[in-house]
């Protein structure tokens, strides 16, 4: 019988194992039976190669392949994870509705964690400017920063690439949207497709569109609190229904909230989201996508702002980029 | 499948990820061609006896696919898709001694040699969704463990993240431990195999 417990306690931790999650104590012990016992370093065997997945950014491309028995099995904490999950990514909620399944998960008391998936949050979110409106916003990488790019969209680019905490982060209004990963692809490529979910709408396995995202404008010169800051002047033709933008994100800790405002002229408020600061890094740009309500030539504001707790006072950071879309 | 890129307006007909060295403006997957494709791949790799697995397999296929796509430009469609699918056969197949690992029929009574039936209801990888879970708990509450779980699962290799930070391997390790005690605090009172590993003995 002690003979079986230690099998069993060796093999409910292989996968801990392999994700490096065991201390090193635990780790040697789990070692030292495997290097004695034949039939639990065969199934070890089987952790060996990584699958090929997503490092743990997004939920298992497995589990999003068999999703109505993984919306009965899933339990406690991991499924209030996919859960919170999918309510911020945009892309997992398109490939389970690519797949024909719906992109949520049921709250099932019974089935839920009494561990909050989520501490006490740090912030106010949308609220901070005003109109709130429902996340539906993407964030994604930049490319197609085209060799022929005005020069200010060429100094933006070698800005980001010394500047560690540079990063540049993109959100689109009135779509469907989807976070892309820092994945492999350098900065200067020519810009990756992105799937439009268009031409999905006869059914799940109906065609696919792909199509390339705007080229971003770098923003320079804001304003820190309620200042005016510089002018960014955009050249356009005629009212614009996608635009994307690159600027500086605001400097404070990865795990703090940022609210990033769009405002018109007036100063009402177009559009707001909140991001988690790690989501705007390492380079990423701000697509406001607006579909049939296009953008208009004229003056606009995009607002970051942060409310961080330190010390048990709340610190307010903002930036304000001020930007005109201008006739050609 | 696929068609070399050309600069305009590509038609839905034409059916395919370009990737050339003149980039498109548009480009399509003919989503149940690529599907098909991948069936007749899975169907290729996979043994008689695990052919039950098509229908799922093919779905996580084109998932990866999805994710490919929105990562990188893709220079030919199919070797994309045949590698992927290759790779999904053969983790699927993997996947049923992982699982047997984890749970058992009965664990009172362990059976000595796994089980490749064991569980076979349990969605998904475990490694894969290990994974998720580490880095999701972590995205809400440290980044700094975050960023430690995503590089190490990313290499696999503490010693290349030590490099890659600039640190020794003996810090890196010190603070990985401290993430580990905020993991295991809240994931010793969880019920399931997946953290079965962070109880009390």
């Amino acid at each position: 019988m002690e003979r079986q417990d230690t099998h069993l306690w060796v093999r409910r931790r292989l996968v801990a194992r392999r994700a490096g999650l065991l201390e090193e104590s635990e780790a040697a012990r789990v070692d030292a039976h495997l290097a004695e016992c034949v039939e639990c370093s065969t199934i070890a065997e089987s952790f060996a190669a990584s699958p090929p997945g997503e490092a743990g950014a997004h939920i298992a491309a497995s589990l999003v392949a068999q999703w109505p028995q993984a919306q009965r099995r899933l339990r406690g904490l991991e499924r209030a994870l996919v859960r919170r999950h999918l309510e911020r990514c945009a892309d997992c909620r398109q490939d389970l509705e690519a797949l024909g399944f719906e992109s949520r998960l049921e709250l099932v008391p019974e089935w839920e964690s009494a561990v909050p998936a989520e501490p006490a949050p740090v912030a106010a979110s949308a609220s901070a400017t005003g109109a709130a409106a429902p996340a539906r916003a993407r964030i994604v990488r930049i490319e197609a920063a085209a060799r022929r790019s005005p020069w200010r969209d060429r100094a933006v680019l070698a800005w980001a690439s010394v500047a560690t905490a540079a990063a540049v982060l993109m959100l689109v209004a009135n779509v469907r949207g989807r976070l892309f990963d820092s994945g492999a692809a350098t900065l200067l490529v020519p810009g990756a497709p992105v799937w439009s979910r268009g031409a999905l709408a006869s059914g799940p396995f109906a065609g696919m569109s792909l199509r390339i995202e705007p080229q971003p404008r770098a923003l320079s010169g804001p304003a820190r609190g309620e200042g005016l800051g510089k002018l960014n002047v955009i050249p356009v033709a005629g009212p614009l229904s996608s635009l994307a933008l690159g600027f500086k994100p605001l400097n404070v800790p990865d795990t703090s909230l940022v609210t990033v405002s769009l405002l018109d002229a007036s100063g009402d408020t177009l559009y707001a989201v909140s991001y988690r600061q790690w989501e705007f890094r390492p380079r990423r740009c701000l697509v406001i996508d607006r579909g049939e309500a296009t953008l208009t030539p004229g003056q606009y504001a995009l607002v970051l702002g942060s409310q961080i707790a330190k010390a048990g006072d709340e610190i307010e950071r903002k930036l304000r980029y001020r930007f005109e879309l201008r006739e050609k | 499948m696929r068609r070399k890129g050309t600069e305009g307006t590509r038609s839905p007909a034409e059916g395919s990820i370009s990737g050339t060295s003149t980039p498109p403006v548009e480009a399509e997957i003919r989503w149940d061609e690529a599907c098909a494709f991948v069936r007749r791949r899975l169907a290729f790799e996979l043994p008689t006896s695990s052919r039950g697995l098509i229908d799922d397999l093919v779905q996580e296929c084109m998932v990866r696919m999805l994710r490919f796509v929105r990562r990188e430009r893709v220079e030919n469609l199919e070797a994309l898709l045949t590698q992927v699918a290759r790779r999904t056969a053969i983790d699927a197949l993997r996947r049923r001694t992982r699982w047997s690992a984890l749970v058992t029929a009965d664990d009172d009574a362990l059976a000595l040699l796994p089980d490749p039936n064991a569980r076979a209801d349990e969605p998904g990888d475990p490694l894969e969704r290990l994974e998720f879970v580490v880095v999701e708990f972590f995205t809400a509450r440290d980044a700094r463990c975050r960023e430690l779980a995503v590089a190490f699962f990313a290499g696999d290799d503490w010693k290349a993240v030590a490099l890659a930070e600039g640190r020794s391997h003996d810090v890196i390790r010190k603070q990985w431990s401290r993430c580990l005690g905020i993991l295991r605090e809240v994931a010793r009172d969880e019920r399931g195999p997946l953290l079965d590993w962070a109880r009390s003995e």
